[in-house]
């Protein structure tokens, strides 16, 4: 039964943007690279036990190298992925090294405080970096030079698949480092670091491996962004950014694998309809942020999960009351 | 000379706003181990508090005194309403609640004052300059200083010569035996973040005259404070008020060696602190 609806829902996914047009395709590819930044934080968040409030910083990282990359040197998406897995790993690595030194309530100071460090540099940069305006008309990168127009980027719908591959190949990582005993260790950090050092893990390398995956996916989740929109500019380094990918992550649930994937979708959803229908959609947005916090603080995904669970167990129990009484 | 006067006085006065936003958030934080990322809100909420009342009563300084009371209202409604029900779950969800908050007094101060940029009229006592010997001062920023001493003064006071002050560092040291030994701790949460509310209204009330009052200007000032209360030590006082002169002093004179990348001396100065004192200047190593 469940295996019958994964395949049709696949089947769903794979024929969306062929019924979407324009602006439809471009929102479903958002709703993708979107979840793969949020996906990408709860690594952190999730597995980790650190919120990181810094995340757009990879986002930006990935976002500012496709425009450099795209418009400088290469146009081949092949090397943008990998340009982007190798720098967004680079610079987790080093500024990890630096915001892994306090932990807790210290972190989250200071991965704030790094990610506005960013954006300051960048708006002091203006010839390099474009300043406050950003950078603008980024091409989109092609699959090699002459490639068949079936498999340009400019279609929404090559775009798309390129999208999903990324994600989908990034779920399967997921599941590969939560089955690994590594994920093991992960969730050891997570509920209790102290134990884990005692235990003789060296807890802040494991930390610093989490945070450079995390950091080298936001990246390619940035730079596939920049390019199917064609610009970036520094507000993707304002703190607000990574906070709002927490919501994200929090909304969905940060203990459900695809928890962050539904937190994405529900929140850019919600903001392109609320942000047509009023000025004031951060006000709703703030009231869901505060009510999940209060209400929901697992998310929505463990919520729908926990009430499924009853529910089959409620139907088992007053299926096995019927037969009782038949018999 | 007169240049570098000036300097030190812009210097002292960036010190004293920095100082009222950042003790607060590094108190709360000391007592209730809570990350208040809605601590700039109540820091805007306090500069168009102030604003409203200069405008109802037409003084300035009756504004001043009003507006950080009815901040420290809000902050206890606050407290109690919404921070309580997350006590006891670590600090992941206080931290989450606390960003919701800043959407919604974000977007609150937009309908309720519009997102456009205000100003208050300094009273004629307060706004032209003051000479001091043979050197001219703006009297406002002297008039800030001076306020920002009186604060410091007041707080030293309260923390270390009254019994609720030795109450308060009592719970910062141990919560639970403080707690045993009969002391209201709830009762002290809700003072303490209402002070610190106080705090921030009044650095709002102030800031208004000098950078305006508009919505996001809570998000702005508090990645600074943050800087500070790093620096300085988590709950500790006289950490606040030593790193947010250094911060500030760090930020002016950064302006005038270089320039554009003054913004970023903070940040120089953060990164120094994580490498060789994470535990900032007046802190106690903890083990993370």
């Amino acid at each position: 039964m469940n295996r019958y609806l994964f395949y049709i829902f696949a089947l769903l996914v794979l024929a969306l943007p062929h019924v979407t047009r324009g602006t439809q395709t471009e929102f479903a590819i958002e709703l993708i690279l979107t979840g793969i930044f949020a996906l990408s934080l709860n690594i952190l968040i999730g597995r980790l036990g650190l919120i990181s409030f810094g995340h757009g910083m990879f986002l930006g990282v990935g976002a500012y190298l496709a425009a450099f990359q795209l418009r400088n040197m290469t146009d081949n998406l092949f090397l943008l992925l990998i340009a982007a897995v190798l720098v967004g790993a680079l610079i987790a690595l080093l500024v990890g090294a630096l915001v892994l030194r306090l932990g807790g309530v210290g972190f989250v100071m200071i991965t704030i405080a790094m990610c506005q460090l960013v954006y300051v540099l960048i708006l002091s940069t203006q010839t390099l970096s474009g300043g406050i305006n950003g950078l603008t008309s980024i091409p989109r990168p092609t699959f090699w030079k002459d490639a068949p127009s079936l498999l340009s980027l400019e279609t929404g719908v090559t775009f798309f698949y390129v999208a999903l591959a990324c994600l989908v190949i990034f779920i399967w990582l997921l599941k590969r480092l939560d089955a690994s005993e590594m994920g093991a260790v992960f969730e050891g950090i997570r509920q209790n670091p102290t134990r884990m050092l005692a235990l003789g893990y060296p807890v802040r390398a494991f930390q610093l491996a989490g945070f450079v995956m995390a950091g080298s996916a936001a990246a390619v989740a940035g730079a596939l962004h920049a390019s199917l929109f064609g610009f970036v500019d520094p507000t993707v380094f304002f703190w607000t950014t990574s906070g709002e990918v927490i919501l994200m992550v929090i909304l969905g649930g940060a203990t459900a694998l695809y928890g962050p994937l539904v937190g994405a979708a529900i929140f850019l959803s919600l903001f392109h309809y609320l942000s047509g229908l009023t000025d004031h959609w951060r006000l709703v947005l703030g009231l869901v942020f505060v009510g999940v916090v209060l209400y929901a603080p697992r998310g929505l995904v463990p919520l729908l999960a926990d009430a499924r669970t009853r529910w089959l167990e409620r139907r088992a129990s007053v299926s096995k009351i019927q037969s009782g009484v038949k018999s | 000379m007169n240049i570098i006067a000036e300097q030190i006085l812009n210097a002292l006065q960036m010190g004293v706003l920095l100082f009222l936003i950042s003790s607060g958030l590094s108190l709360i934080f000391g007592l209730m181990h809570v990350v208040n990322l809605a601590h700039g809100a109540l820091y805007m909420a306090g500069a168009y508090f102030a604003l409203t009342a200069a405008r109802l009563t037409d003084s300035f300084f009756l504004a001043l005194v009003l507006a950080p009371l009815v901040t420290a209202v809000l902050g206890a409604i606050l407290e109690r309403l919404l921070l309580r029900r997350t006590y006891g779950q670590g600090m992941h969800p206080q931290v989450l609640l606390t960003f919701g908050l800043v959407f919604c007094f974000d977007e609150l101060v937009r309908i309720l004052w519009s997102s456009q940029i205000q100003i208050i009229e300094l009273p004629p006592s307060l706004a032209g300059t003051l000479s001091i010997g043979d050197i001219q001062v703006p009297t406002y920023r002297a008039f800030v200083v001076v306020v920002g001493v009186f604060v410091v003064g007041a707080l030293l006071l309260l923390f270390n010569r009254t019994h609720l002050g030795a109450q308060v560092r009592g719970s910062v040291d141990d919560r639970e035996m403080a707690a045993a030994l009969g002391i209201d701790v709830k009762l002290l949460f809700t003072f303490m973040f209402s002070l610190g509310a106080a705090l921030a209204g009044l650095g709002g009330a102030l800031a208004v005259p000098l950078f305006t009052a508009y919505p996001g200007m809570g998000s702005e000032i508090l990645i600074s404070a943050l800087v500070v209360v790093v620096v300085g030590g988590m709950g500790s006082l006289v950490g606040s008020l030593l790193a947010s002169l250094l911060v500030s002093f760090a930020i002016v004179f950064g302006q005038v060696v270089l320039a554009e990348f003054a913004t970023a001396m903070i940040y120089v100065v953060l990164i120094l602190f994580m490498l060789f004192r994470p535990q900032g200047l007046m802190g106690v190593a903890r083990p993370t």
